[in-house]
């Protein structure tokens, strides 16, 4: 366990200084916040026959937007360039054990998500008065660790399915984009036609945003919680076990 | 001598292709071993083994006493490697990557003895490793492999893309690993390199050991004949050349030069002068050499190939 906070330490702050990855972790979601909240300020939607204001509806869903984002596409990315850079032969050529090492991994994600959360719920708090109610918490908790392990089971699962970074990025992007769409963050899920919606319930996305949604507003949920919470482990469960049987840690022979 | 790597009857296929067919190895501990052949000949597939990242269909491996297909943590805190080309992680500076490998060893080396060792001074170690220059960047790799303190460390092609100065500085490095006592599996495609570091040299082709020797016994060097390369003057024919001496001459000539095979240079030398102080004319460009390794790696590969060839037809 000490190896894992040993290398996590050393992820964070590579992190940190790879403008790419402050980008795409905190830079993105906190202009997205700040365009969806501001334009759409006093206007209301309709949620399951509930109304609600549209910060309201929008602060969990730059939340949920950016959770994935930085859990999925930051791993999927970070394990393909790792790969096709070496970096995980050298580290699975020390005695760090293969758990530890995805451990690692998954756990610098995993901080880097929680900070952006957070960061993005003092924002939506202080710039736009989005606050959660006390009887909010457990769901929001349950929401992010939930898509954590989730995203992190399919991102390694996704990274077996590229050998370049260049290849990843547009990977990622075909199905969080879509997903994101039918996922009842831009668009309530009750505004879709039944069809999406059954379909986004077979993913996880919809699951995270039912949960952090359910954070915020009591009443917007789309299902019971135990769903949510069966359906993001099934994912966790199904990438964990794909990447089991398809992880390599060589980079991809040239020639 | 204790054995480091102990290889016997080694096979892998990929598909239909025998990568590896029927490799026997052995380096003994402290012994810098040179591995060299073509691409494609099964090198990379072979070292891979041995590092514990390849399986393999037939044979026996052992490595430091272990089967690195069952490769623990206790056998990887005694093996170093690096490999080809690896940027590193980039945003860390040479001396935090350093510290993030430390971190993984029970008893690394200290961090400023090992960038000493490998020649990065104190101003590469605040550097980034993104703006390292190529041959820091090898540096760092051998130091992050030394980091450990192992046994054993593989080095695959560790001075291509060097310029010939940074390589000359890398031989140096790689003599004091040999005083640190560390027994070193070396691939390379520089023969200046095998013959400069190696104590002894295997030669794969076609996924078999072709050859196997110091760097002076390799391929029967220190028996093959000599070669005298020289010109004649303009107005004289080669076949004008005394018939003892025609019997040795090379059918094509070599830069320009003709090209004798001499098992006796000595003797043949003296005729060539005798004839030539006969007619009165001067031999130009007159030159003796032993055949070099690279002479004799580039005859073994060829031989080999040659030898598939027929087996295919």
């Amino acid at each position: 366990m000490d190896l894992v906070l040993h290398v996590t330490r050393f992820q964070l702050r590579a992190f940190l200084r790879n403008k790419r990855a402050r980008m795409f972790t905190l830079v993105i979601p906190l202009i997205l916040l700040a365009l969806l909240a501001g334009v759409f300020h006093g206007g209301e939607t309709t949620v399951n026959g509930v109304k609600i204001d549209y910060r309201q509806f929008f602060v969990p869903s730059v939340v949920v937007f950016s959770l994935t984002l930085t859990t999925l596409a930051m791993l999927v990315a970070t394990v393909v360039n790792q790969r096709e850079l070496g970096i995980l032969k050298r580290r699975r050529a020390t005695p760090m054990p293969a758990w530890a090492l995805i451990a690692s991994q998954s756990l610098t994600v995993i901080l880097m998500a929680i900070g952006t959360v957070a960061l993005l719920l003092i924002v939506g708090a202080v710039a736009f008065d989005v606050r959660i109610p006390t009887d909010g918490w457990p769901a929001l908790v349950l929401g992010v660790i939930g898509g954590a392990f989730a995203f992190c089971g399919l991102g390694y699962a996704l990274s077996t399915f590229a050998d370049s970074a260049d290849s990843a990025q547009p990977m990622i992007q075909l199905i969080t984009f879509p997903l994101f769409f039918i996922s009842g963050i831009w668009i309530p899920l009750s505004e879709l036609p039944t069809a999406l919606q059954v379909i986004a319930k077979i993913f996880p996305v919809e699951h995270v945003a039912d949960l952090v949604h359910r954070a915020y507003v009591g009443a917007v949920p789309t299902g019971p919680v135990l769903l949510d919470v069966v359906i993001l482990l099934g994912w966790a469960v199904l990438g964990a076990a794909v990447a089991a049987k398809r992880f390599v840690w060589l980079p991809p022979r040239r020639g | 001598m204790d054995t480091a790597i102990r290889v016997h009857g080694l096979r892998r296929s990929f598909g239909d292709v025998e990568a590896v067919a029927g490799v026997d190895l052995e380096v003994g501990q402290g012994e810098i071993f040179a591995f060299l052949g073509p691409n494609g000949a099964g090198k990379t597939t072979t070292i891979e083994i041995l590092e514990g990242f390849g399986g393999r269909d037939a044979g026996e491996v052992e490595v430091l006493g272990v089967d690195p297909a069952h490769a623990t943590s206790e056998w990887r805190q005694r093996v170093g490697i690096v490999m080809q080309e690896s940027p590193g992680e980039q945003e860390l500076t040479v001396r935090e990557c350093m510290e993030l490998y430390a971190g993984l060893y029970k008893a690394p080396r200290p961090v400023d003895d090992t960038l000493d060792l490998v020649g990065l001074d104190a101003e590469a170690g605040a550097k980034i490793t993104a703006t390292l220059s190529g041959g820091q960047r090898r540096r760092l790799d051998v130091a992050l492999a030394l980091i450990g303190d192992p046994e054993l460390i593989f080095l695959d092609e560790p001075t291509t893309g060097f310029d010939p100065a940074a390589r000359r500085d890398a031989w140096k490095m790689l003599d004091g690993l040999r005083e640190l006592g560390k027994t070193i599996f070396l691939t390379t495609h520089y023969m200046e390199e095998a013959e400069r570091l190696a104590d002894r040299i295997a030669v794969i082709a076609g996924g078999r050991i072709i050859d196997e020797g110091t760097p002076a016994t390799i391929g029967r060097r220190d028996i093959a004949a000599s070669e005298i390369l020289f010109t004649l003057p303009p107005g004289t024919s080669d076949w004008e050349l005394p018939d003892d001496l025609l019997a040795l001459m090379q059918p094509a000539r070599r830069d320009g030069r003709i090209e004798l095979h001499s098992a006796a240079p000595l003797a043949d030398l003296g005729r060539l002068g005798t004839w030539a102080e006969g007619r009165g004319i001067e031999i130009g460009e007159l030159e003796v050499r032993r055949p070099t390794l690279e002479d004799v790696y580039l005859r073994l590969t060829a031989e080999a190939a040659g030898v598939e060839t027929e087996e295919v037809a």
